[in-house]
């Protein structure tokens, strides 16, 4: 009798605990994905940005469909509404844009919806200007995720 | 008599595959909350010390540089307090300069328990002695390290 009951105590005591792992290997596996999908959602702001602030004239049909690509629906639709005026003005102004990401920070991050800023350095060379002139960006960058990607939701420049 | 051993066994076996699980999740739980915290405190304190650190007013110049050092932490404090000690100090007090940041954006870059790198978005406004003013946008990549129970500066890094 003593060793069924000694038996079920250690039973018990064993369920508990496994509970217990349960309960934290959860909470572990939150604050991990908090981390994997900050560093995912920077990864989406620094190419949207990339892809805004490298452009020129000469930018392809494809370059802009994967800027588009990169954006939630609402502002996809803003994007789309601009980007045959912006590609005619590149194009008449002669201009030639590069850009990079230097760095960039997570602001806030809550399920589905992340806040980004963005720190980029590029040039900008136009028919007016002799040489390329150096250009520094702040932009902060807001994202959700729709089926699993980041997509950019509104982006702005910082002043 | 043999069967109750048997189930003692089984239980003792399934206790110490608990007590390992528990500890493994316990433990595992526990160092990624505190990266998580320790990304967010980091932040919260970027956030406070910067303007800090970078702030003075002419008339309290002496009062101001020893507040703005008290805010960092290991072999930057020297670097740094040669820097105010060299150029800073005697330039603002040639032209009675007085200036002072605030922080437009801020996001963690990297980091964890040891050490969290912020990117910010700096606004300086600076007054001369000639009483003309000026604002100029920066950007600023910090490293934080505990420091007790706070964090404190221990890089600064324009970009």
């Amino acid at each position: 009798m003593t060793g069924r009951l000694v038996a079920g105590v250690v039973g018990l005591v064993a369920v508990a605990l496994l509970v217990f792992a349960g309960q934290r290997a959860l909470a572990w596996r939150g604050d991990r994905s908090e981390l994997s999908d900050g560093r995912a959602a920077a990864a989406a702001a620094t190419a949207e940005v990339e892809g805004l602030i490298d452009i020129s004239g000469s930018t392809s049909d494809a370059d802009m469909v994967r800027l588009l690509d990169g954006a939630t629906a609402a502002f996809r639709t803003d994007l789309e509404a601009q980007a045959a005026r912006l590609q005619k003005a590149l194009a008449d102004n002669k201009v030639k844009a590069t850009g990079k990401a230097v760095s960039t920070g997570v602001v806030k991050l809550a399920d589905d919806r992340a806040t980004v800023i963005v720190a980029a350095a590029g040039t900008v060379k136009n028919k007016q200007t002799k040489a390329a002139e150096p250009r520094n960006y702040r932009l902060r960058v807001d994202l959700q995720r729709v089926k699993g990607d980041w997509l950019v939701s509104g982006l702005e420049f910082v002043a | 008599m043999s069967r109750l051993t048997g189930l003692t066994r089984v239980a003792a076996v399934l206790l110490v595959l608990a007590v390992v699980a528990a500890v493994v999740a316990g433990v595992g739980a526990h160092r990624a909350a505190a990266t998580a915290d320790a990304r967010s405190d980091a932040l919260a304190a970027a956030r406070k010390r910067v303007p800090e650190l970078l702030s003075y007013e002419n008339a309290t110049l002496d009062d101001d540089l020893r507040r703005a050092l008290a805010q960092t932490t290991g072999g930057f404090t020297a670097d740094y307090g040669k820097l105010l000690d060299d150029v800073v100090k005697p330039t603002a007090a040639a032209r009675r300069i007085s200036t002072s940041a605030s922080v437009s954006a801020a996001g963690v870059v990297s980091g964890g328990r040891e050490r969290v790198v912020v990117l910010l978005f700096l606004t300086q406004t600076t007054v001369g002695g000639q009483g003309g003013s000026s604002v100029s946008g920066s950007r600023v990549e910090v490293t934080m390290k505990p420091d007790g129970d706070d964090w404190k500066i221990a890089g600064l890094k324009p970009l």
